[in-house]
């Protein structure tokens, strides 16, 4: 990859990684320490990636980056211990997407990363397990999973209000 | 995932009941996928379930690729089918049937509504600030490796001088400094020297018309040593020195102590005396020496070692350990593979 291919890749893809993680950490700061370090990373194997592949390099770094850092901090979103079929959510919207979101933030890491990267990025199965490490059946579960929690999120919302 | 090969079979006989909730069932999913050995062995576990006859088991949810395996909508497959529908993995002919399946039971058509709502948009009106400081600059990589490269063996190169060159402790300089500042003794070789076996005449002083004017060793190290001085010829001089018989190599750790080095260069005639004398100067003081302490050692070890591990792409890093004081005990060096350490007297 060029120079002017890695700049390129700074116009096109630093919006979209930004957002991936920055939908993931809730922290504008750390958000963006995460972009700089993805592009370091991309910097020092520029000549090494190809510039067809330099996104999914770039999702890839920065999603092991977010995680090391999420482990590191200790700060896994705790939606584990929250029930699928039991959402929990405050009682003023001011519309879906509001709604969609609180019902994103409370996702699994795991089915968030993987439901953004498949709405966002539009990336496959095969491609989301690529960049998350998962196998492609785990990648279907989680955004099968994910997909069934936000649905029922959404439809206790629709019925309290 | 909770299904292990040890409670599958409980979960495939609620799936196979249609009691299995949508959640497991796509884990018990994904662990016959991953695990086909046990796919092989259900028609052994129950043969009233002749599983690959039966549309349960061929209905893999999400983890089929092709939706047209499935016979038809039912309530167990039903959000699976939405979420495939949502996903665009159904053909045509799966749409139609979900349609039809929705027509008979109208109640589920908000189900798939809210199925439809459920898929992110991104906010593109969020933008990462800082594209310019990430874009790089025509010919940056070369001036990268070029940098790193140059750190690596400008560093190599001191440190090599720092060990071949520099000696610990006090050491000893072959021309005294004396109190005037002048260097009176001036060593000047005769043009010839006198053949091996000629006879020296330490006597004959008015010879050669080249002469050493040699000072009196002081007692004082810290007083001037030349208050007299005789001239001789100066091949008579380096004549009479002896040869060091056990001479001993030194590392520049290691410097010759000054009583070994005046022991075995014993002059014969005690007239004579020796031009050198030891005083209390380092290699500090001298001009190379200090060169080296305006050079940060540590600092330049630390660029020579991200260097090489950019060059090399290892990892390797150096500590210094130092006692409670602060002072300096011993290094450490790591890499993925190995630590050394190593300690310093």
């Amino acid at each position: 990859m060029t120079v002017a291919e890695y700049n390129k890749s700074v116009e096109d893809h630093s919006d979209g990684v930004y957002r991936f993680i920055l939908k993931n950490i809730k922290n504008d700061d750390k958000a963006r320490d995460v972009v700089q370090d993805t592009y370091e990373k991309l910097w020092l194997k520029v000549e090494e990636v190809s510039a067809e592949k330099v996104k999914s390099y770039l999702f890839t770094a920065a999603y092991h980056t977010m995680i090391d850092m999420i482990r590191k901090e200790k700060r896994v979103t705790g939606y584990e211990a929250e029930k699928h079929d039991k959402p929990s959510h405050s009682e003023h919207y001011t519309g879906l997407s509001q709604i969609l979101e609180e019902a994103v933030a409370k996702l699994p890491a795991d089915q968030r990363s993987v439901i953004m990267l498949r709405d966002y990025e539009g990336y496959s199965y095969e491609e989301i397990a690529g960049i998350t490490g998962l196998t492609e059946s785990q990648v279907k579960v989680y955004i099968f999973r994910g997909r069934m929690f936000l649905k029922n999120y959404i439809g206790s919302i629709e019925a309290v209000i | 995932m909770t299904i292990n090969r040890n409670n599958f079979e409980a979960y495939l006989l609620d799936y196979l009941e249609g009691n299995l909730d949508p959640l497991l069932t796509a884990d018990l999913m994904a662990f016959l996928a991953e695990n086909p050995e046990f796919e092989k062995s259900i028609p052994d576990y129950d043969t009233r379930i002749s599983l690959s006859n039966t549309q349960s088991y061929n209905h893999k949810g999400m983890l089929i690729k092709d939706f047209t395996d499935l016979p038809e909508v039912t309530a167990g497959n039903f959000d699976e089918f939405c979420i495939a529908a949502c996903e665009g993995l159904l053909v045509e002919s799966d749409l139609t049937r979900l349609s039809d399946y929705i027509r008979l039971h109208p109640d589920k058509q908000r189900d798939l509504d809210l199925y439809r709502k459920i898929t992110l948009q991104p906010d593109l009106t969020v933008r990462y600030p800082g594209k310019n400081e990430l874009k790089k600059k025509q010919g940056s990589t070369n001036l990268r490796y070029l940098y790193y490269a140059l750190g690596v063996a400008a560093s190599v190169a001191l440190l090599f001088m720092l060990v071949l060159r520099r000696p610990a402790g006090t050491v000893y300089t072959e021309t005294a400094p004396v109190n005037s500042g002048k260097m009176k003794n001036a060593v000047q070789l005769p043009d010839v020297l006198p053949p091996h076996n000629e006879t020296i005449q330490p006597e004959s002083e008015t010879s050669a018309g080249k002469f050493l004017q040699m000072p009196e060793i002081s007692k004082n190290p810290d007083t001037a040593p030349v208050e007299e001085t005789r001239e001789f010829p100066a091949w008579q001089a380096l004549a009479k020195l002896e040869p060091v018989l056990d001479m001993k190599v030194f590392t520049s750790v290691q410097p010759p102590p000054v009583t070994d080095h005046l022991a075995k260069t014993a002059v014969t005639d005690k007239n004579l005396v020796q031009k050198r004398i030891y005083t209390g100067n380092t290699f500090a003081d001298t001009r190379i020496g200090s060169l080296f302490n305006r050079i940060d050692f540590w600092k330049t070890a630390e660029t020579a070692i991200s260097g090489f591990n950019y060059l090399t792409e290892s990892n390797i890093s150096v500590d210094r350990i130092t006692d409670d004081s602060g002072n300096l005990t011993s290094l450490l060096i790591q890499s993925d593979s190995y630590t050394i350490t190593g300690k310093i007297k």
